[in-house]
């Protein structure tokens, strides 16, 4: 476990913002953070780094103690905050020098750290220009390329891709991917599902203080249904076309609507399979085949009653 | 890299670049300097006058002579032939002692001399004193004594001319010298301010305490923004951050201040005196004192926008109590404005005052200094993770 989580607890006054919150990371996965508005994903992660004194519980970063080995915990941790965290007078090379250099770089370890940030993030090619001039979706990359020209060991990001355009929100996913298969484990919030369910290892979902669900996202789909739903649809569907599908192994029941068919069965691949296999076998002609599972989003709306906007 | 290697190395990175962010956008700095030097222009021209060293007025002393043999007239014409009394009294004749007491208590003279009847008559009598009445308005200052000055000089006169008398029995040859005893020296212009020079001293000083703003902004983000965030997480410790941010905006409040005096030194002719170097440190040391204040405004009120009205009005107000704007002397109130300390510094290096004057109040400035900065550490609520 790269970072460790027990019982954590964060009160302001008498509420609990974060209610005993455990969560134990693996070393070098992504692990996402989701929840609605006011769950204690930003508190926890704000507790977890330090940045606000904890009511009770521990964390562990590498093993260490974080309140009694702040420094040496410190220079491991990169950290890109939901707002812009930069200097907008200074280009975006002296904004990555600046925080190389805050993490002990020099010479030309500092130059190659700076130029490899720059590079991943897209900012090559602006290397120079000032910080204010750049787009929103430019300005985003900048604050990761400050957070990881250090190379941390542990990269923790707060919804970095807000208010961003869809090539600047690709081109971050693709470098916390990048940074990943390099090491860095990553801990991510986003309200974003899609980018959760891209890039995400291992989600927590989030709510009243509370870690209410836990797992891979598969984990947490089956949790929720064990089910599929295949939509097919026939250039014909006669009757025995029907009862070839509903004798099929795995098939729970189907609902004939027009040429298309809505077939609820068992989640095992194996029965799709056995499913096309027949319908290859009885030489039954279809226009389209469609599986559909459940999504990150059902399984959030299910668990918390909310949707992620609200 | 060793711990105290790394520990300059973050100081001056913080200095480095706080400077830089300010020095790259150079069009708010030049505006506001160019700024500054119009004031001091309107202000040190606006009040020249004020400023100009001038002669003191003649005094106006009536004299009535009701002696009619030669001692008195003697005397009288003697008197007022004296060119270092002339240059400082008028003389008026009068025809009687009341026109001259008229002219006295309606303030048309300040003072009057009497020469009564038998006066010659007195002078030739051995065991009679001489006497002479000269009746003066109650008033102090400089009027009082030329007057005093003139009277004195007359009677010393009078004395003399007496013993000549009963010496030789004659004042044939008798020359009456007298002196004003008052000797008028204008200060010369390297010792005393021009209207140009004082409001160049005064709207430097202005300039350097609009350097809070800086404090209050670059300290403020530190203790109150995200970017504080994310400086906390890294491994700098906090005194390097406060340390090296402060020396970096007072390093650029600094170099505004040599603008202003190079500028005002070769444009307007304002002298800043012949030691450059305590100037120099004089305007770095209240360039960290502004610096340090701005920024604990911030850090106590934990509220950037709140404390930027407080500088604003601490600038006039401080401005205005050291007699920046009209030159009133405020008592010991003046010393509640730190500008005050730097004025007088200052003042005392170009003017060729009390040097001695000049490093007690750069020592005042150094405690007002420690303070904001203790104050600011101790408001500071840290977390440390």
């Amino acid at each position: 476990m790269i970072i460790e989580v027990s019982n954590l607890v964060k009160k302001f006054k008498d509420i609990a913002v974060v209610d005993g919150v455990d969560l134990n990371i693996e070393d070098g996965e992504i692990f996402g953070l989701l929840g609605p508005n006011g769950a204690g994903k930003s508190t926890t992660l704000n507790a977890l780094l330090g940045l606000l004194k904890i009511s009770s519980g521990t964390v562990k970063i590498c093993g260490k103690d974080f309140s009694k080995n702040t420094r040496e915990v410190k220079s491991m941790i990169g950290y890109v905050p939901q707002d812009l965290a930069f200097f907008e007078q200074l280009s975006a090379i002296d904004n990555v020098t600046y925080w190389g250099k805050l993490y002990g770089l020099r010479g030309n370890d500092l130059r190659k750290a700076t130029e490899e940030a720059l590079e991943l993030t897209g900012l090559v090619d602006r290397k120079k220009g000032k910080a204010s001039t750049f787009s929103g979706g430019m300005k985003r990359r900048l604050n990761i390329a400050c957070a990881i020209v250090h190379k941390p060991r542990i990269l923790i990001l707060d919804e970095p891709t807000v208010g961003v355009d869809p090539q600047s929100r690709n081109n971050i996913l693709e470098s916390i991917k990048t940074l990943n298969k390099n090491g860095t484990t990553v801990i991510y919030t986003s309200h974003y599902m899609e980018e959760i369910e891209a890039i995400c290892d291992r989600v927590a979902i989030m709510d009243f203080g509370k870690v209410i669900a836990l797992g891979t996202i598969e984990e947490l789909i089956d949790s929720i249904s064990k089910t599929n739903k295949v939509s097919i649809e026939f250039s014909e569907l006669p009757d025995d076309v029907i009862k070839v599908i509903e004798n099929t192994q795995g098939v729970i029941k189907s609902e004939k609507e027009g040429n298309m068919l809505y077939i609820k069965m068992q989640k095992d691949e194996q029965y799709r399979l056995e499913l096309l296999e027949n319908l290859v076998k009885n030489h039954i002609k279809i226009k389209s085949f469609t599986l559909e599972k459940p999504t990150l989003e059902t399984v959030f709306l299910q668990l918390t009653g909310k949707k992620l906007r609200d | 890299m060793g711990k105290e290697s790394n520990f300059n190395m973050n100081i001056i990175n913080q200095i480095y670049y706080t400077a830089k962010r300010i020095i790259v956008d150079i069009k708010p700095v030049l505006i506001k300097l160019i700024t500054f030097m119009v004031i001091i222009l309107i202000l040190g021209s606006a009040f020249s006058e004020a400023f100009k060293v001038s002669d003191l007025d003649t005094v106006k002393i009536v004299y009535c002579n009701d002696d009619t043999g030669e001692s008195g007239k003697g005397f009288i014409s003697a008197l007022t032939e004296v060119e270092s009394i002339k240059s400082l009294v008028e003389f008026v004749k009068v025809s009687s002692f009341e026109e001259a007491q008229k002219m006295v208590t309606g303030n048309d003279a300040e003072a009057f001399i009497y020469i009564p009847e038998g006066f010659s008559d007195q002078a030739k009598n051995e065991n009679e004193s001489n006497i002479v009445e000269v009746y003066q308005k109650k008033h102090s200052g400089v009027n009082a004594m030329v007057i005093q000055n003139v009277v004195d000089s007359f009677i010393n006169g009078i004395n003399t001319a007496s013993v000549i008398y009963k010496m030789t029995g004659t004042l044939e040859g008798y020359k009456f010298v007298a002196d004003s005893g008052l000797h008028i020296e204008p200060l010369s212009n390297s010792k005393s301010p021009s209207a140009m020079g004082y409001y160049g001293v005064a709207m430097l000083l202005m300039l350097l305490l609009s350097g809070a703003e800086y404090g209050r902004v670059f300290i403020g983000e530190d203790y109150l923004g995200i970017l504080g965030d994310r400086l906390k997480l890294s491994p700098i410790k906090p005194f390097e951050q406060y340390i090296g941010k402060i020396i970096g905006l007072s390093f650029v409040s600094f170099f505004n201040g040599i603008v202003i005096i190079l500028l005002t030194k070769y444009a307007y002719h304002v002298d800043w005196g012949n030691n450059f170097a305590l100037l120099l440190l004089i305007i770095f040391i209240f360039s960290l004192l502004t610096t340090t204040f701005g920024a604990m405004l911030s850090i106590v009120t934990k509220d950037v926008v709140k404390a930027g009205s407080i500088v604003t009005i601490a600038t006039i107000a401080f401005t205005f109590l050291a007699g920046g704007f009209v030159v009133m002397d405020f008592g010991n109130i003046q010393r509640l404005s730190p500008s005050y300390y730097a004025k007088t510094a200052i003042f005392n290096i170009v003017y060729e005052g009390d040097i001695n004057i000049t490093y007690q109040n750069i020592e005042m400035m150094c405690i007002i200094t420690l303070a904001f900065a203790l104050i600011s550490i101790f408001a500071v609520g840290r977390k440390r993770a």
